[in-house]
């Protein structure tokens, strides 16, 4: 794979981009990590790491629509491009190829 | 305004219908709707400092947010939770993502148009150094204006509590004369102190002239810029000690402060703090304190300041003004006060003239005829006040009138320097015309034209400011010699001097560069690519052209003509007879006037001197006394008369006319001690006093009576001379014996006698009687011309000026005239072919150009004569303007143009036709 990193956060951001498919928006995505990782996170970093990902071309991004409950302000829907999903899959891979020299705890 | 107020309507028209929404959807429920405004302030910062293209989703997220949190928090945390996120939104990753950057697409065009200007101005060199010196000596001209009215009006301003500082000022009146003077009674410091209300702080102090210290018995200098102040004077001004402690030293008798530099002067680079200096030749002060030099711009430069002592000898320096014989009635401190923060001046004015009332004017032993008040003057007026003697013991006040001819100046030389820009920039508009045709044609818009043309005009006047700072930064220390002033450049780099010399940036490129940007932007594509513009346009702007050719000789001609009156003015009053003898004459001081016979002998044993005569001042000074006089005792009619105290050989000595009668002699000198009351003073008076006292011929005046505080007698009476340099009229002039006062010596020597050896005898024996004084010489010519420093200093200043001014038009015209020969080369070689003379191309050329000027000039002259004969109505000796001036300044102004014009012509007119015609 390319020598392009992704920092923890950005990866926990683009793995949620992928997760939540069509419903993947700054707001939803910050809701979804507190409420199933238990991890307070500040707007304006998942926003500033939504762009920065753009910038890497891991996602694109389309303005959806607005809803009523965010006083009529459209979305900006994210979704993972190709790359990023290579990304995202190469990255899973490393880990589980490290997972694997990890010497396991044995009950003996 | 606008902006801001619409995107709040929008906000609160959004926030309203979500909340009207959401009122909806919780039917029935406890509504809370008009809580549900989110704080929009925030998000209106948001939108101040976010993307557009980011705003709208990061707004509706954050009120998502938001919304939650109203119902996990409750609404006021929602809130302050709302805030806190969009201010955690301003961080880089937001703020960069703005574009501040302009379009490349623009930039690009930047860097093209300044290659355009570039290129064009190397083709045309004599052309852009023309526009770039012309504007840079104008704008260095203004720039030195603007630095020495800076330096003016900033006059002791640097005192942190400058406004609040009011000198306290004495008003006397006697008859019908007024006295205003800043000197002020003794005790009025404590009374001010103890009476009124609204004062932080009273400070008197009293300023010593030319005092001998001894350091040691080798080392006496006079020192001048002394000043005696109470502690409090340190809470008034800001003074800043290097050295000691000086509020503490200052509270006790016999402590002196030194200026840096005087402590040097005295003691070099010895420890000055403890060492003793003498004043007077016995009063000992000890050196307390060392302080910072006094600042160039202040009208107290107290080089050293002393403590008071309880002597009164001390203090006695026989400048003290009295209109009386109590205390209240002799002025001699100075009194400042600070008064409390929001205290009203006018209060305090009331409560001093309840003082004056109370302790002068109620007072028995004054005549009634005098009355007196206090007024308060702002520290910034004291520098403008030219009506109290000036602006301070030592430093004259300055006529707020020359800082408005310098800014007419000024502004003269900068509307010159403009107009020759604006001038030669639409005439070369011509050369340009091609190149606007080709431009437009291939689709430049005009404003785009405009603009480009505007560059050009910024790059020029910007290259001409650099210079301008360049030379003005030379030529400063030569404007400080002259006007004797120490302006410093810094004073240039503060903010608000950067910024006006951006704004007189932005002012001259719009003042010389918009018309001629619209005028050539406004050729017609079409007409400037088919026929020869060349020809053509110059005649479009041509009456514009020669009218400001018109306006900028109108200016000149005022300029020669008021510096050939003005020089014709300052040589009347260098040469004017004054009435007296002022060749090889000296004056020196007598410190003891009771040696004053003695060494008047000496003087005279020496082989040089002619004469000897005792005086208490000069005939022509600047310090006379004047007093009151009047018919009789009894009269009403009083009016002042300079009162000039001498001995019987001092008007022969200076060639006085006796016209009738006779010098008082020294026996008829009667001292105060033996005064008696039916006693009379003889005097001799002069022709203007009796016209006033309508006392007839002068031989009928012999023998009469009038009143002068006892009764005066005239013995004799004395031709009209000069008592006071020349802008004032000889004042009525009492001259009488009084060797108490003869204060100094008269001392003339021998026609072509060797004036080195006359002044070194002269020394050795004054300093044989005066060994603890330091010996000073005074040559009367001198002293009379020094009179006129500042009417020197103005008038050489002004002279540069116009010299300046006159330059730059003619560098102007100089432009303007190759400009035309220029283009016109091909018209002159078709003339030359069909047979034209030179002396016919030559007046083709210079006609117009010297009708213009010569209407211009015809206009100037009335208007100069109407305001210089204004100018001058104020001096009491002045010159006549006669037509000769306008002769003079006309043929000076003819020379400088037939020769500008002319080089021009003859050159054109020389040049072979074929060269000419030949290329196309």
């Amino acid at each position: 794979m390319p020598k392009e990193y992704l920092g923890e956060f950005e990866e926990l951001i683009l793995t949620m981009v992928a997760a939540l498919q069509e419903d993947a928006y700054g707001a939803a995505i910050s809701e979804e990590i507190e409420t199933r990782l238990k991890r307070e996170v500040n707007l304006s970093a998942v926003h500033v790491t939504l762009y920065r990902l753009e910038d890497k071309g891991y996602i694109k991004s389309s303005m959806g629509g607005g809803t009523k409950e965010r006083g009529g302000r459209r979305k900006r829907i994210y979704t993972v491009t190709s790359a990023g999903m290579a990304m995202l899959r190469a990255m899973k891979e490393s880990r589980v190829e490290l997972w694997k020299l990890v010497p396991q705890l044995k009950m003996s | 305004m606008e902006v801001g107020a619409a995107i709040e309507n929008v906000i609160n028209y959004d926030l309203y219908d979500y909340s009207d929404f959401h009122e909806h959807q919780n039917l029935g429920m406890n509504n809370h709707e008009h809580h549900k405004d989110p704080s929009h302030h925030s998000l209106r910062l948001l939108k101040w400092f976010c993307p557009d293209h980011l705003y709208e989703e990061l707004e509706g997220d954050l009120i998502q947010k938001f919304e939650r949190d109203v119902k996990t928090f409750g609404e006021r945390k929602a809130k302050r939770r709302l805030t806190w996120n969009v201010i955690r939104f301003f961080r880089p990753g937001i703020l960069l993502r703005n574009k501040f950057l302009l379009k490349p697409k623009y930039s690009n065009m930047m860097i093209a148009n300044l290659h355009f200007t570039i290129r064009h101005l190397m083709k045309q060199k004599s052309n852009a150094f023309i526009h770039v010196v012309g504007l840079a000596i104008g704008i260095t001209v203004c720039l030195l204006i603007a630095l020495y009215i800076n330096h003016q009006v900033g006059f002791d301003s640097y005192h942190k509590n400058a406004e609040r500082i009011y000198r306290v000022n004495s008003a006397f009146k006697e008859g019908g004369i007024n006295f205003d003077l800043y000197a002020t009674p003794d005790k009025l410091s404590q009374s001010i102190r103890s009476n009124i209300t609204g004062v932080q702080q009273v400070a008197k102090a009293r300023a010593l002239f030319k005092m001998v210290i001894e350091v040691d018995p080798q080392k006496l200098f006079k020192q001048d810029r002394i000043l005696v102040v109470e502690p409090s004077f340190l809470d008034v001004f800001d003074i800043r000690t290097l050295k000691g402690e000086a509020k503490k030293s200052l509270g006790q008798p016999y402590q002196a402060l030194l200026s840096q530099s005087t402590a040097k002067k005295f003691f070099g680079e010895n420890d000055p703090i403890g060492k003793v200096i003498k004043l007077k030749s016995k009063f000992l002060f000890t050196v307390a304190g060392v302080m910072e030099d006094p600042l160039a711009n202040t009208s107290l430069p107290a080089e050293i300041l002393l403590s008071f002592t309880d002597d009164p000898e001390f203090l006695d320096n026989g400048d003290t003004w009295g209109f009386g014989d109590f205390d209240w009635v002799q002025l001699q401190m100075l009194t400042f006060i600070l008064i409390e923060k929001g205290a009203d001046a006018a209060n305090i004015q009331e409560q001093l003239a309840t003082i004056a009332e109370k302790n002068i004017n109620e007072n028995t032993n004054l005549s009634e005829k005098i009355r007196a008040s206090f007024e308060l003057q702002t520290l910034n007026e004291i520098h403008f006040d030219t009506a109290r003697f000036g602006g301070g013991p030592w430093v004259s006040a300055v006529n707020k009138s020359w800082l408005l001819f310098f800014v007419g100046i000024g502004a003269i030389v900068l509307i010159l320097a403009c107009v020759n820009f604006l001038n030669l920039s639409t005439a070369k508009a011509a050369i340009r015309a091609k190149e606007v045709g080709i431009r437009k044609s291939i689709g430049a818009v005009r404003s785009q034209l405009v603009f480009q043309f505007l560059i050009e005009s910024f790059l020029l006047v910007s290259v001409a400011m650099l210079l301008s700072l360049i030379i003005t930064s030379f030529s400063l220390k030569a404007m400080n010699d002259l006007i004797g002033q120490s302006i410093s450049l810094q004073s240039i780099l503060s903010i608000k001097s950067i910024s006006m010399i951006i704004c007189t940036l932005v002012l001259i490129v719009l003042l010389a560069g918009l018309y001629p940007a619209l005028f050539i932007a406004r050729f017609n594509p079409i007409t400037s690519l088919k026929s020869n513009l060349l020809l053509a346009a110059p005649r479009a702007g041509g009456m514009l052209r020669r009218s400001l050719v018109a306006v900028q000789f109108f200016i000149s001609s005022l300029l020669i003509i008021a510096v050939i009156v003005i020089s014709k003015q300052v040589e009347f009053m260098h040469s004017k007879n004054l009435g007296f003898e002022k060749e090889n004459i000296i004056t020196v001081e007598l410190p003891n006037v009771r040696m004053a016979k003695s060494i008047t002998n000496e003087f005279l044993s020496l082989p040089n001197v002619k004469d000897v005569a005792l005086s208490r001042s000069s005939p022509i000074s600047r310090d006379h006394w004047f007093n009151t006089i009047s018919s009789d005792s009894t009269s009403d009619n009083r009016f002042s008369v300079c009162a000039i105290h001498a001995d019987e050989k001092f008007y022969s000595f200076y060639g006085l006319k006796i016209l009738s009668g006779r010098v008082p002699i020294v026996a008829e000198f009667i001292p105060d001690s033996l005064w008696k009351k039916e006693d009379v003073y003889k005097v001799v008076v002069n022709q203007k006093l009796l016209k006033q006292l309508e006392l007839g011929e002068p031989h009928e005046a012999i023998g009469k009576h009038f009143w002068w505080g006892t009764t005066a007698e005239i013995v004799g009476v004395v031709a009209d001379f000069n008592i006071e340099p020349l802008e004032y009229e000889i004042a009525p002039t009492i001259i009488t014996q009084h060797p108490d006062l003869f204060s100094q010596a008269n001392i003339k020597f021998e026609k072509g006698s060797n004036l080195t050896d006359g002044l070194a005898s002269v020394e050795k024996v004054w300093k044989k009687n005066f060994p603890t004084e330091v010996f000073e010489i005074k040559f009367l010519d001198q002293q009379i011309h020094d009179f006129y420093q500042m009417e020197n200093k103005v008038y050489v200043l002004f002279k540069i000026f116009a010299v300046v001014a006159i330059g730059i038009s003619c560098l102007g015209l100089w432009g303007l005239v190759a400009f035309m020969a220029h283009i016109r080369v091909k018209e002159i070689g078709i003339r030359k072919v069909f047979g034209a003379t030179m002396k016919s191309i030559v007046i083709l050329f210079s006609k117009d150009f010297l009708l213009t000027i010569g209407i211009a000039f015809l206009i100037a002259c009335p208007i100069a004569y109407l305001s210089l004969e204004k100018l001058l109505t104020n001096v009491a000796y002045r010159v006549e303007i006669n037509w000769d001036v306008f002769l003079l300044a006309a043929a000076v102004l003819m020379a400088v143009v037939i020769l500008l014009i002319g080089i021009q012509a003859i050159r054109s007119a020389k040049a072979i036709p074929i060269n000419s015609l030949r290329n196309e």
